[in-house]
């Protein structure tokens, strides 16, 4: 059975025929913010449920609950919030009850119903949100940089995004109907910002071992510099999948979703979104949404024992890595061998030798895979 | 957080009481709250709604068809 949305609905927040006509109208009329890209992805998130249960930006209630509980103010599990900040000038001029037209890259794309102005503690946030306050951390460091009040309150989303990948771009309703067709009742979600070496195909491999389907889901925009270009992981997984998995098992599509880097919390936050998609199954990576050494391996697992009501099963699967001995893919749980058989695949190894054109070999990443990557003049981010 | 007080068996506590320090639970009353989200959880589960309409269903297998999902 296809997981039933957080909440027990999918939300959507789309303004469609006259009504849409007149917002857009209107929108030109009302006091005005403009968004940044993650903002922006945010608002069209919450438009196509995939943060169901949320309607909109958080009102001040479900924010603090959200900060202090790791659940909205309705009990259910949520522990990244997404907010809107604004600063004075919005404060000043916005009354509680009006509307507001969100604007992206020039365009009118949601009107905001203004629920609450409430101010917000950055600190604070940082503390609870990426469990310490410094600013040599990336999301904390963004944190700091944002305006100093929190707007929340529904929307509505009038004009959808520019989406360069077009083709893969999915939301819950169509996954949902995607794996109803296919007949997959367990479906494993796969979250991912990289190209695809033979220690991430293995963990989806064991996954789909035992579920119906693998749904594996970039985050596609806004990386760090160093990471892949979207383009460039969208065409290895092309490759990987043509060459290496039964295509009737499997289901690509991209999100785009800014990464906060708030290790454990975001893990959840991962898990939430993919439940709204219809995966019943979430593969959570050994410090997954980690950054440098803020969290510790594991903890991106063990936070999952506060949620019993998550809805969505977390599978934690051991990093993988080549045995000589055992002549393949395996992990710590089912290789025996001492270390000097095992050879590990290591994200900074393998971009070196992309760098330097070197192809790297074949129980690292596939022949195609790699074909693809060094096709690319420059296939990183700057 | 804000609290309400639920009343169980004397009995029923003494049990809650048992397996939550068998099982490491900070105190009963922790151990009650996890048992009661996730039962409620799966009742919440058979209580949810679809909502897709059969056309709005149609309409979106023609989509994945045209793009090579279906
Ligand atoms: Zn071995």
């Amino acid at each position: 059975m296809v997981s039933r949305p957080h909440g027990g609905r999918l939300v959507e927040r789309l303004a469609s025929g006259r009504a849409r006509e007149r917002l857009l109208k209107e929108a030109g009329e009302m006091p005005r913010v403009d968004l940044s890209e993650g903002l922006a992805a945010d608002v069209a998130n919450v438009a196509h449920g995939v943060y169901s249960p949320l309607e909109g930006f958080l009102t001040e209630e479900d924010f603090r609950s959200v900060l202090e509980n790791m659940r909205l103010s309705n009990d259910l599990p949520w522990t990244i919030p997404i907010v809107l900040d604004v600063g004075e000038e919005f404060k000043r001029d916005v009354r509680e009850g009006d509307e507001v037209a969100l604007f992206y890259k020039d365009r009118p794309i949601a009107i905001l119903y203004v629920e609450e102005i409430y101010s917000w503690n950055k600190e604070e946030y940082a503390k609870k949100i990426f469990k310490t306050t410094d600013p040599g951390h990336p999301g904390v460091k963004k944190t700091y940089q944002r305006k100093d009040f929190l707007v929340g309150g529904p929307l509505i989303q009038i004009e959808e995004l520019p989406e360069p990948f077009e083709r893969y771009r999915l939301w819950p309703k169509e996954t949902r109907v995607l794996f109803k067709e296919r007949g997959w009742k367990r479906i494993a979600a796969f979250q991912t910002r990289n190209v695809p070496h033979r220690g991430h195909e293995y963990v989806q491999k064991a996954a789909l071992t035992f579920t119906d389907g693998l749904f594996i889901n970039p985050l596609v925009g806004w990386k760090k510099p160093g990471d892949f270009k979207d383009e460039v992981i969208i065409k290895a997984y092309e490759a990987l999948i043509k060459h290496y998995y039964p295509k009737e098992s499997v289901a690509f599509s991209v999100l785009r979703m800014e990464m906060r880097y708030a290790g454990p919390r975001e893990a959840v936050h991962h898990a939430i979104v993919r439940k709204n998609f219809g995966a019943t199954h979430f593969i959570v990576g050994r410090d997954h949404a980690g950054v440098g050494s803020y969290y510790g391996p594991y903890e991106a697992w063990d936070i999952f024992k506060e949620f019993p009501d998550l809805g969505i099963t977390p599978l934690f699967v051991r990093e993988a890595f080549y045995c000589k001995k055992c002549g393949g893919m395996v992990n710590e749980k089912i290789c025996p061998h001492p270390e000097e058989y095992r050879i590990r695949i290591s994200g900074t190894k393998l971009r070196k030798m992309i760098t330097e054109g070197i192809k790297p070999p074949e129980y690292m990443m596939r022949p195609e895979v790699a074909e693809v990557v060094l096709s690319y003049e420059d296939p990183f981010v700057h | 957080m804000e609290w309400s007080e639920i009343r169980v068996p004397k009995t029923l506590y003494s049990r809650l009481s048992e397996v939550a320090k068998a099982m490491g639970f900070e105190d009963p009353n922790t151990l009650a709250i996890h048992l009661l989200r996730e039962a409620l959880a799966a009742l919440e589960e058979e209580l949810a709604a679809e909502g897709i309409s059969e056309d709005e269903r149609k309409e979106i297998i023609e989509r994945l068809k045209g793009l090579g999902y279906l």
